[in-house]
């Protein structure tokens, strides 16, 4: 056991904070609507840390800083790559608030029908599944590197806590408690440095320290992202993170519009912002405990947080990774409850029931899909390669969202022709050993012409069902009584 | 082309209008979606700029 009473002290009382917090404001949650959506009544400050706190999990913190640990600043990549996708969200903001709708997968049934509608709510509760095992068991290694206790108590602890409040308050209690666990997250990101750059002798003994390849931005030390990597993963996750399951929730639960666009847009420009930190600390660690194979480099997170940080501290630090896995998870946990109650037990299961049946499935759901999360950790491989892989399947069905919103003559046929070719494509060509860069390229080619060629192939959706889509998405919540002139557009 | 609520306070969706962007495109029409994209283009060049001067910071 590596943790001080002090650094105890801070750990149980942030958990205990936390958990008071969320069961405090799930007092006035009562319909599903509160539950799934807030009530669409967020401000602003409350969807940055949404936007923060659902996107950004510790794996991603100690990844970065592995990979600055062996490639120096260009090691900020592995994430940054995503800086390139954030204005667009300030464009895509407006189209989820004024689609009006619970989920992404209403979208698909008024875009594509029912049947790709239940698809996607599948393939989104194995994704979201998926992602709080990763979170889970990524957390739980850097915890149990730290303090030493094991991953398995770290994991249960963690679930526990943002499954209780989870459960009581929905998106309510997940987006208030992530206002306060973003600020954790932004202290993990940076409360290492000024501990550890004085010890290598400030900025000018990392430059003596290091070689000049490590101070490269671009193409530097490490040189395992080439250029049309760069390209093809921007492409990618622009197309996909449409598809993202949570996207509903964090770019349209505003009170406004405005709130919206900021939260989504400048939310991830605090992650950004913290992704320096990573760098930084990275960067910091080759210095200060050099010569980690490169298949140990991302411990060298926890091991320069252990080797600098002052008891008590270190418990913050501890506090704070937690945070970053209740913050995720509880979001997804809600997230996983609405596709289910609103996507399939509603519709297909047991119509017609009253608002409060279908409030307590949300709650059974959410219990539901966090143990499935918890298999999901249990028999992934390693975390990196699910990462990759969620990341690579996405655009399958981004591919449909996009020109959904864009083009009302595409249709279900072309639909189901983009995402089973784009996906048959993907892993035959990947079967052949081709890059995961070329397989992206291709798949997302293929997904492209399949959903054109089959909207011309295949009969038009209802006329008056597209002209109520695109009229929607003209007309922002709250003039509604513009859209008869918006449908005739 | 009607003159809309949205097109007088700007918030017309550059997405939604993409494919007949040729005829529709009018500044004031999609006021806020460009403003918004071109200060979070601005906002991306502060930052690689900001993490570029760090590198070379002594």
């Amino acid at each position: 056991m590596n943790l001080s009473a002090l650094d105890w002290c801070v750990i149980v009382a942030y958990l205990g904070g936390i958990l008071a917090l969320g069961l405090w404001v799930s007092r006035g949650v009562t319909n599903s609507k509160k539950f799934f959506v807030g009530d669409r009544a967020f401000g602003k400050a409350i969807m940055i840390a949404q936007a923060l706190g659902t996107g950004t999990h510790s794996d991603q913190a100690v990844g970065v800083a592995g990979a600055a640990y062996t490639g120096g600043f260009s090691g900020i990549w592995y994430q940054w790559l995503w800086i390139f996708t954030t204005p667009f969200y300030w464009i895509l903001a407006p189209v989820f608030r004024r689609l009006r709708l619970v989920t992404t997968a209403d979208f698909f049934q008024i875009r594509y029908g029912r049947c790709y509608a239940v698809m996607y709510t599948l393939f989104c509760l194995y994704l979201l599944a998926l992602w709080q095992g990763i979170a889970i068991k990524g957390t739980s290694e850097t915890v149990s590197a730290i303090t030493g206790l094991p991953e398995w108590s770290i994991s249960v602890t963690v679930a526990a806590i943002f499954t209780i409040y989870g459960v009581a308050g929905g998106l309510v209690a997940a987006a208030v408690t992530d206002f306060v666990q973003g600020i954790f997250i932004v202290l993990l990101s940076f409360l290492v440095i000024p501990f550890a750059l004085p010890r290598v002798g400030g900025f000018a003994g990392l430059h003596h320290a290091l070689s000049p390849s490590y101070f490269r931005v671009f193409g530097g030390a490490g040189g395992e992202l080439s250029a049309f990597n760069v390209v093809i993963l921007v492409l990618s996750g622009l197309v996909g993170i449409v598809a993202q399951p949570h996207m509903m929730a964090v770019a349209s639960t505003g009170k406004t519009e405005w709130n919206c666009r900021i939260g989504w847009t400048y939310g991830n420009f605090v992650k950004r912002l913290c992704t320096i930190g990573w760098t930084l600390t990275g960067v910091l660690a080759a210095v200060l405990i050099p010569g980690l194979a490169f298949s140990q480099r991302e411990q060298a997170f926890g091991m320069v947080v252990r080797l600098v940080l002052p008891a008590g501290l270190i418990g913050l630090m501890t506090a704070s990774l937690m945070a970053t896995v209740m913050a995720t998870c509880s979001s997804f946990m809600v997230d996983a409850a609405a596709l289910f109650t609103e996507n399939i037990y509603r519709p297909l299961i047991a119509p017609n029931k009253n608002d409060r049946h279908y409030l307590g499935v949300g709650r059974a759901a959410s219990v539901l899909i966090t143990i499935a999360g918890f298999v999901c950790a249990a028999t992934m491989p390693s975390v990196v390669a699910a990462t990759v892989h969620s990341i690579s399947i996405l655009p399958f069905i981004g591919v449909t969202f996009w020109i959904g919103i864009i083009w009302p003559r595409a249709n279900r046929y072309g639909a189901w022709i983009s995402t089973v070719a784009s996906a048959i494509v993907f892993f035959a060509v990947k079967d052949h050993g081709v890059s995961n860069a070329w397989a992206s390229l291709a798949s997302l080619l293929i997904g492209f012409i399949g959903i054109i060629a089959g909207s011309y192939l295949g009969a038009p959706e209802d006329p008056a069902r597209m002209r109520r889509v695109f009229g929607y998405l003209q007309v922002p919540v709250g003039d509604e009584h513009l859209l008869p002139e918006a449908e005739s557009e | 082309m009607n003159n809309t609520h949205e097109d007088q306070n700007g918030q017309a969706s550059l997405l939604r209008d993409l494919l007949k962007l040729r005829s529709t495109f009018a500044f004031r029409r999609y006021r806020v979606d460009v403003i918004g994209f071109i200060v979070a283009w601005l906002f991306v060049l502060a930052f690689i700029a900001f993490y570029w001067f760090l590198s070379k910071w002594t």
